[in-house]
C-alpha cells in the first residue's frame, strides 16, 4: 500500500491508538447531550441501596406523644434509612387521615443509633465520678459485680434502699416493661415520672379528678374554636399539626396563647402576647367576661358541675351532710332546690347512693344566698360555687388585668365570645402552664370557662393530652406491689432543692407571691412527707434506665452534687451517654429504638398502636442488649448470688398480701427472682413481651403480632377511651360517659369540681379558680423560661449532628434585639446567663418573637454541650407549689392524677456578654 | 413536553424540616454532598440559605444570562458541623460538645427570626428546592450541555458523566439550588426523585411532609391539584418570577395574625407586610390571599368551598397524583 | 541514564519508531538532535513560521521538571492568547509561555513553563475556587487542521490535561462542550511551584501522526475553566516517523496585503458583529495569534464551513475574489 495512502486512511485511527477510545462521529452526537440517559442508573442505584435487602418497623419510643409508624430498611444487616409509614387508615371521608406521622427526630435515628456517642459495650468507672475514666468490662463482670453490691444493699439497708427507676426516654409498653417488672418483684422504689419532669396537670386534676384529659388530635379538625394554651403545637405536637392548619382552612378560629411569637402563632389566626405566667390572669378575665355576659350553659353546669353545690358563707366550706345531721356523712353535698324550696343532697357524688348525675324532679339553683338550719338548729347561711366563683372572677375585669398581662381587653372579649359560640371548642393547655405556680389556677379556670360554655363531650372541651386505658399489663409489669414515690416531691427531697428555693426567693417575696414564706412551706412539706401515701427515702442503690435526670432537674449543680451524695450503686442503662450516664459508677449498653421489639399505645393522640420489629438480619451495634435482656440478666446473677449466700426470702411487710386466709407480708425472694422474672421461663426476650402484649392488653383485641408487622401498627379497639368510647368512625372526645350516660366523675363531687374547701386552699384565697401572679424574684431583669425544642424530644436527639447542623451547632438563648443591644451583646455573641442559683454560658440569637422583658432557651439542651458541663438548669431555683402539696382531701390524694410539679418557669435572670474564649 | 409541578402551601408548613432530613436521608448524606441540602426550609425574611442568595444573581435579563455568583461553602453554605463525641464523653476531663470549627452559616441557621419588633415581629417558613424550570438559565448557562430537561416530565438533571465542575450553572441559577461537589468536582442537584417516582414514590421531601403541605401532580393534568391550584383558582405562585426561569415549584402564600396596635389592640391587618410578599411571589399575590380568605370565611360560615378541600386534603394519597394525564408525551 | 520505558503497543509505529531510532541514536551522539523544518513547497508566498522543535532521544523524556536532560532542550516562547471566541473568556493580556518537547521510546514530553504569581490549587472545601490549569492539544496531519478551539464535528483532537493539586487526565473533543475522558492509558504529569508560575511536564504515549500541538493555561484566580483560558494557535511538530512534511502549505500560506484588507475590513463593516467588544460574530482581537491563514480564508469565502459554537450564522458570504480573501487574511492575521 502506498504510505500516504495508508496514513490518510490511518489518521483518526493512529489518534485512537495513541489516545485510546475510538474518536468517531458518533462521539460528536453524543457530545450534544441529548440521547445517552444511561448515566441516570447512579441514582437509581443509590435508591436501591437506601431500600436496602430488608425492612422492619419501628416507632420512637421517648418522651413523646406522637407515636408514629415506621419503616426501617437495612442492607448487609445496617439501618440505611426510615421512612414513615403512612398507612393509617382514615376513620371518616370528611376527617383528614393520620399521615404520614414522623417528624425531624425520627427520620434521624438511623444516624443516631450509630453516633459516636452511642454506648457499644459495658463501662466501669475507674476514677471519680463524673471524671470520665471509664474501663471496658464484660457483661458477666458487670452483672457478677452489680448483683452482688444490689444484695449487700437489700440485705444491709432494706428493700427500700434500691430505685428501680424507667425514666420518660422509655414509655413504652414492652421496653418498659422489663425495669417495672424487675423493680416490683424487688419491692423497690420507683417515681411517678409524669410528676419527676413536671408534667402533671394538677388543674385539670382539680377539675375532673383527671390529669390527663382530651381528645385524639383529628377532633381539632371538627372545632370550630381552638384555644392553644402555653402549648407550641407546631413544634412539640409535629405530627398532629395539621390537623390546626387543616382546620383553620376548615374555618375554625385558632388562638394561641403564649409570650413568644412562635411556630404556632404563625399558623393561627390569633395570637395572645400574655406576658410569661400572667395567663391566669387572662384566665380569669376570660371568666369575667363569661360571667359578666352571662355566656353560660345553665343546663350543663347545674347537671355536669358543682357550681350548684350550696357554700357556707360562715366557714367558706362546702355544706355537707354532717352540718345538717349528727354522724352525717362528709361526702354528700347540697344544693338549693328551686321547686322544694330546700337545701336537697346532689346525687352522684361520693357519699351518695345514687352514682348518678341525673337530677331527676330536682331544679338546682344557681345564683342566690339562703340560710339553712344546722344539726344544732342554728341557722347556717349559704351560697353557691357558682356566686363563689363569679365573685372571684368580678375582682379581675379584663381592662384591670392588660397592664399585668399584655392582652387587650377587646381580645378577651373575642376569646369569650368565640369559646361560647362554637359548637365545638377545645381548649389545649400545654405543659408550659404547669411549670408556674399559677398553672394550676390556669388550667383549672380554663377548665372552669369550659364547663360555663358547656364544652365537653362532642362540644370538645378542655384537653391536657388525652391517653387510651391498656388494662391488662398489670401481671406484666406489676406482678408484686412496688414503693411508688412521688415524682416531684422525690426529686425536692433528694436534690436538696429546698436550698436553692431559700437563695433566689426572700421570705417576703414568697410571702407575698404564694401567701407562705420558707419556714410555712417547709412546715407543708415537711407534713406533706408524713402525711402524704407516697414513698419517701433517699436510695442507697440506683438503677437508672433512660432517665437524664442530671441534665433535667433544676438547679443543676447543686442538685448533682446532693443526688450522687450517698448513692453506694449507680447504675445507667442507656443506648447512649448522656449527661446523667457519666456520673454513673457502671454504664450498661441497651439497645435503641430499632433494634428490639417494643409496642406503644398508651398515647391518645391518635388511635393506633405501633410495634416495632427489627429488619430481619440486624447486626447488633457492640455489645448492646435489649432491656428485658439486661433485666433478665441481672435477676439471674442475683439469683446467683442469693443462693451462693443462702439466702431466705425478704418479708416486706409494708405491703401485705392474703396467705393461708391470712394477711401476710409480701415476700421477696431472690433465689426465685430469675424464674419470676421470666415467669418461668414463659418471657425470655423483647419479643416474647410484645407477643404476650398483644395478646393480654383487651383494647388491641383482636390483632395478632402478624396484623401488626403489616404496616407497623394496629387500630385500638373501642375499650381504649377511659371516660368515652373509642368510635371507629369519630375523633375521640372526653366525658361521654359523664355527659351522655350521666356517671359520676372521680371526684368528691362527682362532678366537674370547681370549689375546693381544703383549709389551705380556703387560707390561700384559692378555694375557687383565681388568679396568682408569677413568683420569680425582681432582683434579676428577665423572665427565663424554656419550652420545648423542635430538634429534640427533650435530651433525646438533642446531640445529634443532623439535627445540630439545622441549629447552630451549639446552646444559644433567644433575646429580643433591644434587650441584647441594651446589654451590649450582638448576633451570636457568647453570653453568660446568670442568678443567685448558678450561670451558664451559651450564644444569642436576637429574635423580634421574644418579648424584651424575657430570656428564652428552647429546653434540654445536654450540660455536656456548655462550658464546665453547666447546662440551663443551672440557673434555675428549686420551687414548691403549696398547691400541689395538698394530700388526704376528696380526689386530692397522692396517685397517678395527683402528683407535684417541678417549676421550672419560675426563675428570674441576668445576662451579659463575656469575651469569646471563655466559651 | 409533559411537566411534573409540585405546589408548596406555606400556610400548612410548620418548619419542622422533615422534608429536610428526608431528602438528605434520601440523597446528600455521602460522597461528598454532605454539605448539601437539595430541599432544605429557611426562615423568611432573611438572608436564606445558601445565605444571601437573592442576591447573588442568575437567571434571565430578557434573553440573556444574567452573571450570578458563586455561594461560597463556609460561609454561605456553612460546613456540616462535626464533633468529637469520644473526647466529649468517653475521655477524662470536662471538654464540651461543640462543633470542631464553629459554624459560621447553615440551611436553617436564621430559624423563626424574621423581621420586625414585638409584638408584631412576623416570620414564615419558605421550603426550598431545585424548581424544574420550563426555562432553566442553568441549562442554558452549560458549556458542555451536561444539563437537560427530561421530555417525560420535566425534571431537569445534571448529566454526571458529561459535568465537568465548570459550575456556569451553579452561577446562572437564581435559586442556587445548584450545588458543586468539590470532591467528585461535579455538580449536583435536586432530582426531584425521578428514581423515587420511576417506583410509582412520591418525592421523599414531599411524600414524608407531615405537615401535608406538598401537592404534586403535572400541571397539564386537569383533575390535579397543582393544575387546579395554580390554574383554576391562582393561588399558587411561582418564588421570584422576575427571575425569568418560570418554576415549576410553586407556593401558596402565606396568612398571617393580625398586627397590634398602639395599645396592643388586634388590627385587621396582617403582619406580613404586603409589599414583602409582593417582592417574592409577585403582584399576583393579593388576589391569592383574598381568595384564600374568602374561601376561609365561607367555611367559617358553615359553607362548602372545593378550594379548602383541596388544601386540606383528607387522604394523605389525595396530595400526590403521579400518572401522566392522558394524552401526556410520552 | 534511565532504563529505557516500553511505550504502550503500538501496532504498527513500534518497528518504524526503532528504525528511526537508529538514526535517532547516531545523531544523539553528536548531541541532542532536532527534527528540522522542511523546506514549504514551491508555489507559497511566505511562510508561516508556526513549528516547535522536538528533541530526540532513545530513552523516554524525563518527566521531572528539574531534570537537567531539560536545559539541553531548545526553549520556544508561545505566546498564549485570551480566548475572544468562548463566552466568558478571560481577556486581559497575553500569557508568555514556554515550550520544551523531547521525545524518545515513543513518549512525547512537554516542559512547560508560564508566569502566574498566584497559586491556585484544587480545594475540596470551596465551592467558589478554581485551580489553575494547563493543556496541550494535539490535531493529526491533514491538508488543515481542525479548529483550534477543541476540534470540529467529525475532526477529533485529543487533549491532555492537567490542573493544580490534582493529576493529568486524557480527553478527546470535536468541538465546544465535548470534551471526553479517553479510557485508554493517561498522561503522567509532574508540575513545579516556583515563585512567579509553573513548570510541568506532561509525558504520555503519542504516535508519528500526531501533526501539530496547542497549548492553553487557566488561571485559577481569575475563575479560569472551560473557555475562560489563554490559548495558542496550532504549531507543527514532526515526530519522527511522521509522512512527508509540507501538507499544510496551504493552510499556512500568507498572501495579500494587510494593509488592503484593512480597508476590506472596515469598507464591509465586519467590525459592526466582529468589534473588540463582541456581538454576532466572535471577537477578532487575537484572530491571527490564535488562527492559521487558511482557517482565515475559509471561515471569510465560506462561513458555514466551521461555525464557531455559541454564535448565530449571520455571517454573509462576501462579494470578494480571492485576492481579496488573502489581503483581508493578512489583515486578520496581524491581530494578536
Amino acid at each position: 500500500m502506498e504510505r500516504r495512502a495508508f496514513l490518510k486512511g490511518t489518521t483518526y485511527c493512529g489518534l485512537a491508538l495513541a489516545f485510546g477510545g475510538p474518536l468517531t462521529p458518533l462521539r460528536a452526537q453524543e457530545a450534544s447531550g441529548v440521547g445517552n440517559r444511561a448515566w441516570e442508573d447512579r441514582y437509581r442505584r443509590e435508591l436501591a441501596d437506601t431500600l436496602g435487602d430488608a425492612m422492619g418497623f419501628a416507632f420512637h419510643c421517648s418522651n413523646c406523644q406522637g407515636n408514629c409508624a415506621w419503616k426501617v430498611h437495612a442492607k448487609d444487616g445496617r439501618v440505611t434509612r426510615e421512612e414513615q409509614s403512612a398507612a393509617y387508615p382514615q376513620i371518616h371521608p370528611r376527617i383528614p387521615d393520620a399521615n404520614p406521622r414522623g417528624c425531624n427526630k425520627g427520620i434521624v435515628h438511623s444516624k443516631q443509633m450509630a453516633q459516636a456517642d452511642r454506648l457499644r459495650y459495658p463501662l466501669k468507672r475507674t476514677g471519680e465520678r463524673g471524671a470520665g475514666h471509664w474501663e471496658r468490662v464484660t457483661w458477666e463482670a458487670a452483672l457478677a459485680d452489680i448483683a452482688t453490691r444490689l444484695v449487700d444493699s437489700l440485705q444491709g439497708h432494706g428493700l427500700a434502699s434500691l430505685m428501680v427507676y424507667c425514666g420518660t426516654g422509655i414509655l413504652s409498653q414492652g421496653r418498659r416493661a422489663g425495669p417495672l417488672r424487675l423493680g416490683s418483684l424487688l419491692g423497690a422504689q420507683r417515681l411517678y415520672p409524669a410528676s419527676a419532669v413536671g408534667d402533671m396537670f394538677t388543674g385539670a386534676s382539680l377539675a375532673y379528678g383527671l390529669a390527663t384529659v382530651g381528645h385524639s388530635l383529628d377532633a381539632w379538625f371538627e372545632a370550630k374554636t381552638i384555644l392553644l394554651w402555653g402549648i407550641n403545637a407546631a413544634v412539640t405536637r409535629i405530627p398532629d399539626a395539621h390537623y390546626l392548619t387543616e382546620a383553620r382552612y376548615n374555618g375554625a378560629r385558632i388562638y394561641c396563647i403564649t409570650p413568644e411569637y412562635n411556630a404556632t402563632a404563625k399558623l393561627a389566626s390569633q395570637w395572645v402576647p400574655v406576658k410569661a405566667g400572667t395567663d391566669s390572669y387572662l384566665a380569669l378575665s376570660l371568666l369575667h367576661v363569661l360571667f359578666r355576659d352571662g355566656l353560660i350553659d345553665k343546663d350543663f353546669v347545674r347537671e355536669q358541675t358543682d357550681l350548684p353545690f350550696l357554700v357556707r358563707a360562715d366557714t367558706g366550706d362546702l355544706l355537707r351532710h354532717r352540718d345538717l345531721r349528727d354522724k352525717g356523712k362528709d361526702d354528700v353535698f347540697y344544693c338549693w332546690d328551686q321547686t322544694s324550696g330546700s337545701a336537697q343532697p346532689m346525687p352522684g357524688t361520693r357519699g351518695h347512693f345514687k352514682k348518678s348525675l341525673r337530677l331527676g324532679r330536682l331544679s338546682p339553683t344557681l345564683e342566690g344566698t339562703w340560710e339553712v338550719a344546722g344539726k344544732d338548729g342554728a341557722l347556717i347561711p349559704v351560697t353557691t360555687v357558682l356566686e363563689r366563683a363569679r365573685a372571684e372572677a368580678r375582682r379581675f375585669p379584663p381592662e384591670a388585668t392588660q397592664s399585668l398581662t399584655g392582652v387587650h381587653p377587646e381580645l378577651v372579649e373575642r376569646l369569650a365570645r368565640d369559646l361560647a359560640g362554637a359548637e365545638k371548642a377545645i381548649v389545649n393547655i400545654g405543659f408550659s402552664l404547669h411549670k408556674y405556680v399559677s398553672g394550676t389556677m390556669t388550667c383549672w379556670a380554663a377548665a372552669l370557662a369550659c364547663a360555663l360554655t358547656g364544652h365537653a363531650g362532642e362540644r370538645g372541651g378542655l384537653d391536657t393530652e388525652n391517653n387510651w386505658s391498656l388494662g391488662g399489663i398489670g401481671p406484666l409489669a406489676n406482678p408484686k406491689p412496688a414503693r411508688f414515690a412521688s415524682g416531684f416531691f422525690s426529686e425536692w427531697m433528694n436534690g436538696d432543692m429546698a436550698e436553692t428555693m431559700r437563695r433566689h426567693y426572700s421570705d417576703a417575696h414568697l410571702k407575698a407571691t404564694l401567701g407562705l414564706d420558707h419556714a410555712e412551706l417547709a412546715t407543708l412539706a415537711a407534713d406533706y412527707a408524713t402525711t402524704s401515701d407516697a414513698w419517701f427515702g433517699k436510695p442507697r442503690a440506683l438503677l437508672l434506665f433512660a432517665d437524664n435526670s442530671l441534665q433535667r432537674n433544676k438547679s443543676q449543680a447543686h442538685y448533682r452534687q446532693a443526688f450522687i451524695e450517698g448513692l453506694d450503686l449507680f447504675v445507667d442503662v442507656n443506648h447512649r451517654m448522656d449527661s446523667t450516664a457519666l456520673w454513673a459508677d457502671y454504664v450498661l449498653p441497651a439497645k435503641s429504638q430499632y433494634e428490639s421489639w417494643d409496642l406503644r399505645g398508651e398515647l391518645g393522640y391518635h388511635r393506633f398502636c405501633n410495634i416495632t420489629v427489627p429488619p430481619p438480619g440486624l447486626r447488633p451495634i457492640g455489645e448492646t442488649k435489649s432491656e428485658w435482656e439486661i433485666c433478665r440478666l441481672l435477676a439471674e446473677a442475683m439469683t446467683r448470688e442469693a443462693e451462693r449466700r443462702g439466702l431466705a426470702a425478704i418479708p416486706d411487710p409494708d405491703f401485705l398480701e392474703t396467705r393461708d386466709d391470712k394477711a401476710a407480708p409480701v415476700m421477696r425472694d431472690l433465689a426465685r427472682l430469675a424464674a419470676d422474672f421470666t415467669d418461668q421461663g414463659q418471657l425470655p426476650d423483647d419479643e416474647a413481651v410484645v407477643r404476650w402484649l398483644m395478646a393480654h392488653v383487651p383494647a388491641i383485641a383482636p390483632w395478632t403480632p402478624e396484623d401488626a408487622m403489616r404496616h407497623g401498627f394496629v387500630t385500638l379497639n373501642r375499650e381504649a377511651g377511659f371516660t368515652s368510647p373509642l368510635y371507629a368512625n369519630r375523633p375521640f372526645n372526653s366525658f361521654e360517659h359523664n355527659v351522655y350516660l350521666r356517671q359520676p366523675y372521680p371526684t368528691l363531687s362527682g362532678r366537674q369540681q370547681f370549689y375546693v374547701d381544703h383549709p389551705l386552699y380556703k387560707r390561700l384565697g384559692c378555694a375557687t379558680p383565681t388568679a396568682m401572679a408569677p413568683v420569680r424574684p425582681a432582683g434579676f431583669p428577665l423572665a427565663f423560661f424554656t419550652p420545648h425544642t423542635r430538634h429534640g424530644i427533650h435530651s433525646q436527639w438533642r446531640a445529634n449532628a443532623g439535627l445540630l447542623r439545622l441549629q447552630r451547632g451549639e446552646p444559644y438563648v433567644w433575646l429580643n434585639p433591644a434587650t441584647a443591644r441594651s446589654r451590649g451583646i450582638g448576633e451570636g455573641d457568647p453570653v453568660r446567663v446568670f442568678n443567685d442559683v448558678g450561670a451558664f454560658q451559651a450564644r444569642a440569637k436576637l429574635m423580634a418573637a421574644i418579648p424584651p422583658a424575657a430570656l428564652v432557651m428552647d429546653h434540654a439542651w445536654e450540660p455536656f454541650q456548655f462550658r464546665d458541663r453547666l447546662g440551663l438548669n443551672n440557673a434555675v431555683a428549686g420551687l414548691l407549689s403549696p398547691l400541689e402539696l395538698v394530700t388526704g382531701w376528696g380526689h386530692l390524694s397522692f396517685n397517678p392524677n395527683w402528683d407535684g410539679n417541678m417549676l421550672a418557669f419560675e426563675s428570674s435572670v441576668e445576662v451579659e456578654k463575656v469575651a469569646e474564649e471563655q466559651t | 413536553m409533559s411537566q411534573l409541578g409540585m405546589v408548596i402551601d406555606l400556610n400548612k408548613c410548620i418548619g419542622c424540616q422533615t422534608c429536610t432530613l428526608a431528602c438528605k436521608s434520601q440523597w446528600t448524606d455521602r460522597a461528598g454532598r454532605e454539605f448539601m441540602y437539595w430541599n432544605h426550609v429557611e426562615t423568611a425574611p432573611g438572608q436564606g440559605y445558601p445565605r444571601g442568595w437573592r442576591t447573588a444573581g442568575g437567571g434571565w435579563d430578557g434573553d440573556r444570562l444574567r452573571p450570578g455568583r458563586l455561594p461560597r461553602l463556609e460561609e454561605d453554605y456553612g460546613i456540616p458541623a462535626d464533633f468529637d463525641f469520644a473526647a466529649a464523653l468517653f475521655q477524662p476531663g470536662d471538654r464540651p460538645l461543640r462543633p470542631l470549627e464553629a459554624m459560621q452559616w447553615g440551611p436553617n441557621w436564621e430559624e423563626d427570626q424574621g423581621a420586625g419588633d414585638f409584638p408584631n415581629g412576623f416570620f414564615f417558613y419558605l421550603p426550598r428546592l431545585c424548581n424544574h424550570c420550563t426555562h432553566p438559565a442553568c441549562l442554558a448557562a452549560c458549556p458542555r450541555q451536561a444539563i437537560y430537561k427530561r421530555e417525560e416530565d420535566g425534571i431537569v438533571l445534571i448529566d454526571q458523566e458529561r459535568c465537568r465542575g465548570y459550575r456556569y450553572c451553579v452561577a446562572a441559577c437564581p435559586y442556587k439550588k445548584i450545588y458543586f461537589n468539590p470532591l467528585v468536582g461535579r455538580s449536583e442537584k435536586c432530582l426531584f426523585c425521578y428514581p423515587r417516582l420511576e417506583r410509582g414514590i412520591p418525592q421523599a421531601c414531599a411524600y414524608q411532609c407531615v405537615g401535608r403541605a406538598r401537592h404534586v401532580a403535572y400541571l397539564d393534568d386537569p383533575e390535579g391539584a397543582v393544575h387546579q391550584l395554580v390554574q383554576v383558582w391562582r393561588v399558587a405562585l411561582p418564588l421570584h418570577p422576575e427571575y425569568g426561569t418560570q418554576p415549576n415549584v410553586y407556593y401558596v402564600p402565606p396568612l398571617s395574625p393580625p398586627v397590634f396596635d398602639a395599645d396592643g389592640r388586634p388590627s385587621g391587618e396582617p403582619r406580613i407586610p404586603g409589599d414583602y410578599l409582593r417582592q417574592l411571589f409577585g403582584p399576583a399575590v393579593e388576589t391569592a390571599l383574598a381568595t384564600l380568605q374568602a374561601e376561609i370565611a365561607q367555611k367559617a360560615a358553615g359553607g362548602e368551598s372545593a378550594l379548602m378541600d383541596l388544601l386540606i386534603a383528607y387522604r394523605h394519597g389525595d396530595l400526590f397524583r403521579l400518572s401522566r394525564p392522558r394524552g401526556g408525551r410520552p | 541514564m534511565s532504563t529505557p520505558r516500553k511505550a504502550p503497543r503500538r501496532r504498527w509505529t513500534r518497528g518504524l519508531g526503532r528504525a528511526l531510532l537508529g538514526a535517532g541514536l547516531g545523531l544523539a551522539a553528536a548531541g541532542a538532535p532536532l527534527t528540522a523544518p522542511g523546506p514549504i513547497p514551491a508555489g507559497a508566498e511566505a511562510p508561516l513560521d508556526r513549528w516547535l522543535p522536538v528533541a530526540l532521544a532513545e530513552t523516554a523524556p524525563p518527566i521531572d521538571p528539574l531534570d537537567p536532560i531539560w536545559d539541553a532542550v531548545p526553549v520556544t516562547p508561545i505566546p498564549l492568547y485570551p480566548q475572544a471566541t468562548a463566552p466568558d473568556g478571560p481577556g486581559g493580556a497575553v500569557l508568555a509561555l514556554e515550550a520544551r518537547l523531547r521525545w524518545g521510546d515513543g513518549q512525547l514530553a512537554l516542559r512547560l513553563t508560564w508566569p502566574d504569581p498566584t497559586e491556585d490549587l484544587v480545594d475540596r472545601r470551596a465551592t467558589h475556587r478554581f485551580a489553575d490549569a494547563a493543556a496541550v492539544q494535539f490535531a493529526p496531519g491533514g491538508e488543515t487542521l481542525p479548529y483550534v478551539g477543541m476540534g470540529e464535528p467529525g475532526r477529533p483532537v485529543a487533549i491532555w490535561r492537567w490542573h493544580a493539586g490534582g493529576t493529568a487526565e486524557g480527553l478527546s473533543a470535536q468541538g465546544f462542550g465535548s470534551l471526553t475522558r479517553d479510557p485508554g492509558p493517561q498522561p503522567e504529569s509532574r508540575a513545579l511551584r516556583t515563585g512567579t508560575g509553573w513548570v510541568l511536564v506532561l509525558r504520555g504515549a503519542v504516535g508519528p501522526e500526531i501533526a501539530a500541538v496547542a497549548l492553553a493555561a487557566w488561571d485559577g484566580v481569575e475563575d479560569g475553566r472551560a473557555g475562560r483560558k489563554r490559548l495558542s494557535a496550532w504549531q507543527r511538530i514532526d515526530l519522527p516517523g511522521a509522512e512527508p512534511r509540507g501538507r499544510l502549505a496551504v493552510e499556512a500560506k500568507t498572501a495579500g496585503d494587510p494593509a488592503r484588507g484593512g480597508q476590506l475590513f472596515a469598507r464591509h463593516g465586519c467590525g459592526a458583529c466582529h468589534g473588540p467588544y463582541g456581538g454576532p460574530g466572535p471577537q477578532l482581537i487575537h484572530a491571527g495569534g490564535i488562527h492559521w491563514p487558511g482557517y482565515l480564508r475559509r471561515s471569510i469565502a465560506a462561513p458555514e464551513s466551521f461555525r464557531v459554537p455559541g454564535f448565530s450564522a449571520v455571517m454573509p458570504v462576501l462579494p470578494l475574489n480571492p485576492g481579496e480573501i488573502d489581503d483581508l487574511a493578512a489583515y486578520l492575521m496581524t491581530l494578536r
